[in-house]
């Protein structure tokens, strides 16, 4: 298959001041994404899943260019956008959209839904004949009434909400989709609605989707790959089901574990991994490995040297001496 | 709808509906001034001069306000002073929202150099007390009608730079903004599109409530010389004639006073209850 983004190398870091530092001092940098190497196939949903902090937003807005990269290569479509001034961005947008978190701050409230949906379009020099069709058309799509353009974002609710970004995201037919936590601000019951939208959707207009998500259970829904995020890297990557079922990153099994099992039979069965200690701070990451100081399996390499994500089977990468190191070397 | 609910809102508040009727007042003034006065405000009659108002001794109802040391009709200049007083206040507002707004958002939304730059500038505006400047301003320009307009809107863009650049800060920081940006949309018709209909409500209240400020300030450069020159007639320029008479005959600087003073409050009443209406937040 044809891949619709590839990443190489990706790095966003910010600068920060502490409130101590004198203005002379250098500044230190929070390493938000810190080498990110990401790939998605045309018509595939890539889940980026890692706790508040690991970079996962950073790295989809850095991917749509609303951030500057700090280093690495985006490449959309076969071309490189990298380098792409805000000017040059504005026709590629066609191409790659955004559904924010929270539909209440991602629709302007002084806005009528019918200049939400189309506002990708106006910008993108659709005439406005065509744009009104075009809305009527999308507002069907997602599942809204067309009649509904004229009213306000304030007189619907966070399920509605979230179908109206979706519906402003889809207007120019993009390729691919960034989804940056779309229903985790949504009830339970409307989040499963809003999952099989996008599923269907996807189907039918062939798009792919990059999904960020903190739910696992969301991600399992919606998800071909997953690659998992830990204070800016990917720390392990791979098919759905061999990520969810044979997660070989210590982090990934103990993410994995925090998650509630349903039946009540199988509770007790598996063992739950209760990490200690918070995320280090990204201004002043670990050396070596960055889950090292966490993890219940680290050794002296891992203190020294950073691990590489390396392939463990031909749909599986992880990052970590101890899974990749043959076991008789152990 | 929405605008006709917010219209009965402020009328339904008493300070509102007082307001409202007194801006009716003085645009009526303002538009059918000539065809409502009784008399040629300029015209003089040394026979008639100093006539009190109509409810005291000697007064007649012939002029329902008096005359003033012309034998001019009182009533029929105070109805003349309110075309002034309306042109000043208007575009002299006008003129600092286009400035103050326009740099506000850039200010705002860029930040860095050039909001350090416009908000130093603010600064230094507002550390010279306002009369002052204007009056300075209106020695370099000349007096006028035109060039008090300019004087005045030249002055008062600062309020409204630094209410747009502090709701700019915080709005450009929401979702919807960027999703302006994954739009491709570039950074003036974000400006345009998504943070001005945001501010807009401040604005406005803002700019009623500053249009008060404008026709007092215009009456204080006019009774100084500095603003309104005959034969335009200001409020101001009228308790500045009528200053020299207080004592004989108080109701020449009196009534263009009281006409100054209903038609501020009127107006203030009518931005609060405007304010309360839009923008309940901005107490």
């Amino acid at each position: 298959m044809p891949r619709i983004l590839e990443v190489t190398g990706l790095k966003k870091h910010f600068p920060h001041r502490s409130r101590n530092t004198l203005p002379w001092r250098p500044r230190t940098m929070v390493k938000s994404v810190d080498g990110v190497d990401l790939d998605l196939e045309v018509g595939e949903t890539l889940a980026i899943v890692g706790e508040s902090g690991s970079g996962k937003t950073t790295l989809a807005r850095t991917v749509l260019k609303l951030y500057e990269p700090t280093a690495g290569r985006i490449v959309l479509d076969g071309a490189d956008i990298t380098e792409h001034s805000l000017r040059r961005m504005t026709p590629i947008r066609r191409n790659m959209q955004m559904v924010f978190q929270d539909p209440v701050g991602s629709l302007n409230p002084r806005a009528e839904v019918a200049a939400i949906v189309e506002e990708p379009l106006r910008v993108q020099g659709m005439r406005p004949a065509e744009r009104r069709r075009r809305v009527a058309e999308m507002l069907e799509l997602v599942g809204l009434n067309p009649g509904y353009g004229s009213r306000y974002p304030h007189e619907f609710s966070g399920g509605q909400r979230q179908r109206i970004a979706i519906a402003r995201a889809l207007s120019v037919d993009p390729k691919l989709v960034v989804l940056d936590e779309p229903v985790s601000a949504l009830d339970v019951s409307i989040q499963a609605q809003i999952i099989n939208l996008l599923v269907e959707l996807r189907r039918e207009l062939s798009m792919s989707y990059l999904f960020i998500s903190h739910d696992l259970g969301v991600v399992r829904q919606i998800a071909d790959r997953i690659a998992v995020m830990y204070l800016g890297r990917i720390v392990e990557e791979g098919a759905r089901d061999d990520v969810l079922l044979a997660p070989k990153h210590p982090y990934t099994q103990a993410l994995l574990s925090a998650v509630p099992i349903d039946n009540p039979a199988l509770r007790g069965v598996r063992r739950r991994r209760v990490l200690a200690g918070d995320t280090p701070n990204p201004a002043n990451p670990p050396t070596g490995c960055p889950f090292r100081t966490r993890c219940w399996l680290a050794t002296d390499t891992c203190a020294t040297t950073a691990p590489e994500l390396l392939s463990v089977s031909p749909t599986q990468r992880v990052s970590c001496h101890v899974a990749t190191e043959p076991p008789q070397t152990r | 709808m929405r605008t006709w609910s917010r219209v009965r809102g402020v009328l339904r508040d008493p300070g509102g509906l007082f307001g409202a009727l007194v801006i009716a007042l003085i645009l009526i003034a303002a538009i059918a001034g000539p065809a409502l006065a009784p008399y040629d405000p300029s015209a003089q009659s040394l026979e008639t001069r100093h006539l009190p108002p109509f409810w005291m001794d000697g007064g007649s109802t012939a002029h329902l306000l008096g005359t003033d040391q012309l034998g001019r009709d009182l009533a029929s200049r105070v109805i003349q002073g309110a075309r002034v007083s309306t042109i000043v206040g208007v575009a002299a507002v006008l003129m600092q929202v286009l400035v103050g707004v326009t740099l506000g958002l850039l200010a705002g939304y860029w930040r860095g150099a050039l909001d350090a730059v416009i908000m130093r500038l603010a600064d230094v505006w507002l550390a010279v007390p306002f009369l002052v400047l204007a009056m300075a301003l209106a020695v370099v320009l000349g007096p006028g009608l035109w060039s008090t307009v300019l004087v005045l809107g030249a002055v008062g863009w600062v309020t409204f730079a630094r209410i747009v650049r502090a709701q700019t800060l915080s709005i450009r920081e929401r979702d919807f903004v960027l999703a302006s940006r994954v739009a491709g949309a570039r950074p003036i018709r974000t400006m345009r599109a998504e943070i001005l209909p945001n501010v807009a409500a401040s604005v406005i209240v803002v700019a009623t409530l500053q249009v008060s400020q404008m026709i007092i300030a215009e009456a204080a450069l006019s009774f100084l010389g500095l603003g309104i020159q005959p034969p335009d007639v200001g409020w101001g320029s009228m308790i500045a004639e009528g200053r020299d008479s207080l004592s004989s005959a108080w109701w020449v600087a009196a009534v263009p006073g009281a006409a100054l003073v209903i038609a501020t409050l009127g107006i203030n009443l009518f931005g609060d209850a405007l304010r309360d209406e839009l923008d309940p937040r901005i107490r």
